[in-house]
C-alpha cells in the first residue's frame, strides 16, 4: 500500500496542495481534477522529482529516505511527453530502462529482459524500427516497455492518452489493466477524460483546485452531478449503464454557452 | 538458452553488426587515406623511395626527414584531430540536444582566438612562457576561462539548455569583438600571424604536439564511453533521463567541461578547423544512430576520414603549396553534406 500522510508543496509561495493524505492499493488508480489541481505536480512528488513536505511511505517503508537508485528500483515515471530520440531503435530504447545495471558490453540478462518487456506489449515485431518512426501511441507502448524491464512495484504516468486515437486509447488501458493484474502492479494515471477514467479506473482519486483531495473510491460509488459541479464548476448527467458510469457534460457555471 | 533470450540476441545482434560493418570500412578507409597522405607532397617521391623512407634504411636522409619529420606527425594529426572534433562536436549535439551544435557552439574557440591574439598582437600572456608556446598557452587558457564561465552559468538553477546556447552565442560575439578590436589595432606583421593562426592548419603540428592531443583525446573519449548508456539516456529529454536515475545537469556540465578541455587543445595547437565537429555526428546519426558506444566511434572514425581527405586535398590541389586544412574541410564538406541532407538517405535526426 502506498502511504501519503501530510503531504504539501509549493512552488515558492504558490501553494499547489496542502495538506494530502491518501492510502492507494495495487490496481489502476487515476488521478483527475481542474487544470492547475496539482495532479502532476502530486506525481512527481511521489517519484521524487520534488521534495514536498510531510510523509509518503511503501509498504511500511518511508520513500523519501531511499537514495535515487533504490527509489528507481521502486518505481517509474512516465512524463506526458512522448519519448524522445528519434534516431535510437526500440530496442536500445527500451534496454536505457535498465541503465542501472547496464555495462558496456550488454548482458544476456538486460536483453532478455527487454525482449520480455517488448513480448508483453506484443511490440516485438517494433525492435528494430526507429523511434522517429513510430506512431504517437507505439511510442506510449515503448516508454511504458522501457518501464517493464525494471519490474518496478509502482509506475506513474502523466496523461498517456494525450494525443492518441480512441482505438490506441482503449488497446493502451486493456496493456495496463492486464499488466497491472499480472505483475501485481500499482499504477497512478493522471487523466483528464472522465469517461475513460470511469470505465478503467479501479480506484478514482478527484482533486479540487484547492489542491485538495475531494473523494477517492471505486468509479460507480464516488462520481455523481454534485461532485462534477462542485469540482469541475459543470452542469452534468451522470449515468449508469450496465453496472458502468458515464458522465455526459451539458455547461459550464463559469461562462453561460448558448445552444 | 530459453528461447525468448535467443530472440533478443538475434535482434541485439543484428543491430550490432551492422555498426561493426561500418566501423570496419571506416578504419580501411582510414588506413587508405593514410597511406595516400604519406605519399602526398610536394617533393615527389616514388614508391620505392616512400618505402624505404618509411622502414628507415637510411639510403634518402631527406626523404627519411621529410616522411617522419613533416608527413607522418602531419597525417596522423588529421586522423586524430578529426576524431577529437568529431567526438567533441557529438556530445556537444548530444547534451545541448541539438544537432546544429559542434564543439565551437559555446564560444570555445573565439575564446581560443582572443587568447592567441592577446599574444601575437600585445604579447600578453596569462602565464609567463615565452616564445612560440606563448600562443598556444594563451589560448588554450582562455579557453579554459570561457569554459568555467559556462560551468558556473549551467550551474544555476534556471540554466535550460537553451539557455546555455543563448549565452554561448553571447559569450562568441564578446571574444570575436575583442579579437577584432586586437586586429584593429594591430601591426601589420603580427595581423598577418593572427589570420594564418585563425585559418587552422596541421602544419603547426609536431611529434610532440600530436602525444599531446592523443593523449586528452584518448583520457577525454575513454571518459564518454564509459558513460555512453547515461549519454545515449540524454539524447531523449531531461525528463525521460530523471526518470532514469541521471542528473542531467551535472552531467550536462560534465562533458561540457571535457569538450572544452579537448576543443582546447586541439584549437590551441592546430587553430580553428571547422565543419568536421558539426558533419560527422550527422553523418554518424543517418547511417548508425545514437546509441552512444557507436555513435562515438563511428563519429570519431568519420572525422579521421573527413580530415584526413582534407589533408590530402590540401597538399595536392595546388602543387608546391600547403591550403590551411580549415578551409578545405569546409569547401570539401558542404557540397557533401548538402547531398546528404537532399539525398533519400533515411533521416531521423
Amino acid at each position: 500500500m502506498l502511504k501519503i500522510e501530510n503531504l504539501s508543496f509549493s512552488y515558492g509561495k504558490t501553494q499547489v496542495f496542502k495538506d494530502i493524505d491518501l492510502q492507494i492499493d495495487e490496481g489502476i488508480n487515476i488521478l483527475i481534477g481542474p487544470n492547475a489541481a496539482g495532479k502532476s505536480t502530486l506525481v512527481k512528488s511521489i517519484f521524487g522529482l520534488l521534495s514536498p513536505k510531510g510523509h509518503i511511505s511503501w509498504k511500511g517503508k518511508n520513500l523519501q529516505d531511499l537514495n535515487l537508485e533504490d527509489r528507481m528500483e521502486l518505481m517509474v515515471y512516465i512524463p506526458q511527453e512522448d519519448i524522445a530520440g528519434n534516431s535510437l531503435t526500440v530496442f536500445e530504447t527500451v534496454l536505457l530502462g535498465r541503465l542501472s545495471s547496464l555495462t558496456f558490453k550488454v548482458q544476456d540478462k538486460d536483453l532478455d529482459a527487454v525482449m520480455n518487456a517488448l513480448k508483453t506489449l506484443r511490440i516485438e515485431n517494433l525492435a528494430k524500427r526507429r523511434l522517429g518512426e513510430l506512431s504517437g501511441g507505439q511510442k506510449k507502448l515503448v516508454s511504458i516497455a522501457q518501464s517493464l524491464v525494471r519490474s518496478p512495484e509502482i509506475i506513474l504516468m502523466d496523461e498517456p492518452t494525450n494525443n492518441l486515437d480512441i482505438q490506441r486509447q482503449l488497446e493502451l488501458f486493456y496493456v495496463m489493466s492486464k499488466i497491472s493484474t499480472e505483475k501485481k502492479i500499482l499504477f497512478i494515471i493522471v487523466m483528464h477524460d472522465i469517461n475513460l477514467s470511469l470505465k478503467f479506473a479501479d480506484n478514482l482519486i478527484i482533486m479540487n483546485s484547492k489542491g485538495q483531495i475531494e473523494k477517492q473510491g471505486i468509479p460507480e460509488n464516488i462520481i455523481d452531478e454534485e461532485i462534477l459541479e462542485e469540482v469541475y464548476n459543470i452542469k452534468a448527467k451522470v449515468y449508469r449503464i450496465d453496472e458502468k458510469t458515464m458522465v455526459w457534460p451539458e455547461k459550464s457555471i463559469g461562462y453561460s454557452i448558448k445552444g | 538458452m530459453s528461447n525468448q533470450l535467443s530472440q533478443a540476441k538475434d535482434v541485439y545482434k543484428s543491430l550490432i553488426n551492422k555498426k561493426i560493418i561500418i566501423i570496419v570500412t571506416l578504419l580501411c578507409l582510414i588506413i587508405i587515406t593514410l597511406v595516400i597522405n604519406l605519399f602526398a607532397g610536394s617533393a615527389d617521391f616514388g614508391i620505392k623511395e616512400t618505402l624505404s623512407a618509411l622502414v628507415m634504411s637510411g639510403k634518402n636522409d631527406l626523404a627519411e626527414f621529410i616522411i617522419w619529420k613533416l608527413r607522418m606527425p602531419m597525417a596522423l594529426a588529421a586522423i586524430v584531430i578529426g576524431a577529437a572534433l568529431a567526438v567533441a562536436g557529438c556530445e556537444m549535439q548530444t547534451i545541448l540536444r541539438n544537432p546544429m551544435a559542434s564543439p565551437y557552439t559555446l564560444g570555445i574557440s573565439s575564446a581560443a582566438s582572443l587568447g592567441a591574439a592577446l599574444a601575437i598582437v600585445l604579447r600578453v600572456s596569462l602565464i609567463p612562457v615565452a616564445g612560440h608556446i606563448l600562443v598556444t598557452a594563451n589560448s588554450f587558457l582562455f579557453t579554459v576561462l570561457a569554459a568555467g564561465a559556462l560551468n558556473i552559468f549551467a550551474k544555476n538553477r534556471s540554466a535550460s539548455r537553451n539557455s546555455l546556447i543563448l549565452f554561448g552565442i553571447a559569450l562568441n560575439f564578446l571574444f570575436s569583438a575583442l579579437t577584432q578590436l586586437l586586429q584593429y589595432l594591430a601591426s601589420e606583421e603580427s595581423l598577418q600571424t593572427l589570420t594564418f593562426w585563425s585559418f587552422g592548419s596541421l602544419t603547426r603540428v609536431d611529434w610532440t604536439k600530436l602525444a599531446i592531443i592523443t593523449g586528452v583525446f584518448i583520457f577525454v573519449t575513454v571518459i564518454f564511453l564509459k558513460n555512453s548508456w547515461k549519454l545515449t539516456a540524454m539524447t531523449t529529454s531531461d525528463e525521460t533521463a530523471m526518470s532514469l536515475g541521471i542528473d542531467p545537469k551535472s552531467l550536462r556540465r560534465k562533458i561540457i567541461f571535457l569538450v572544452a578541455l579537448m576543443s582546447a587543445t586541439v584549437v590551441s595547437f592546430a587553430g580553428t578547423i571547422g565543419f568536421v565537429g558539426l558533419v560527422a555526428p550527422h553523418i554518424s546519426r543517418i547511417i548508425s544512430g545514437e546509441e552512444q558506444r557507436f555513435f562515438i566511434i563511428i563519429s570519431a572514425l568519420i572525422g579521421s576520414f573527413l580530415l584526413s581527405i582534407a589533408s590530402i586535398l590540401s597538399k595536392v590541389l595546388i602543387k608546391g603549396i600547403i591550403l590551411p586544412i580549415g578551409l578545405m574541410t569546409s569547401i570539401i564538406g558542404v557540397p557533401f553534406f548538402t547531398y546528404l541532407i537532399f539525398s533519400g538517405v533515411r533521416r531521423n535526426a
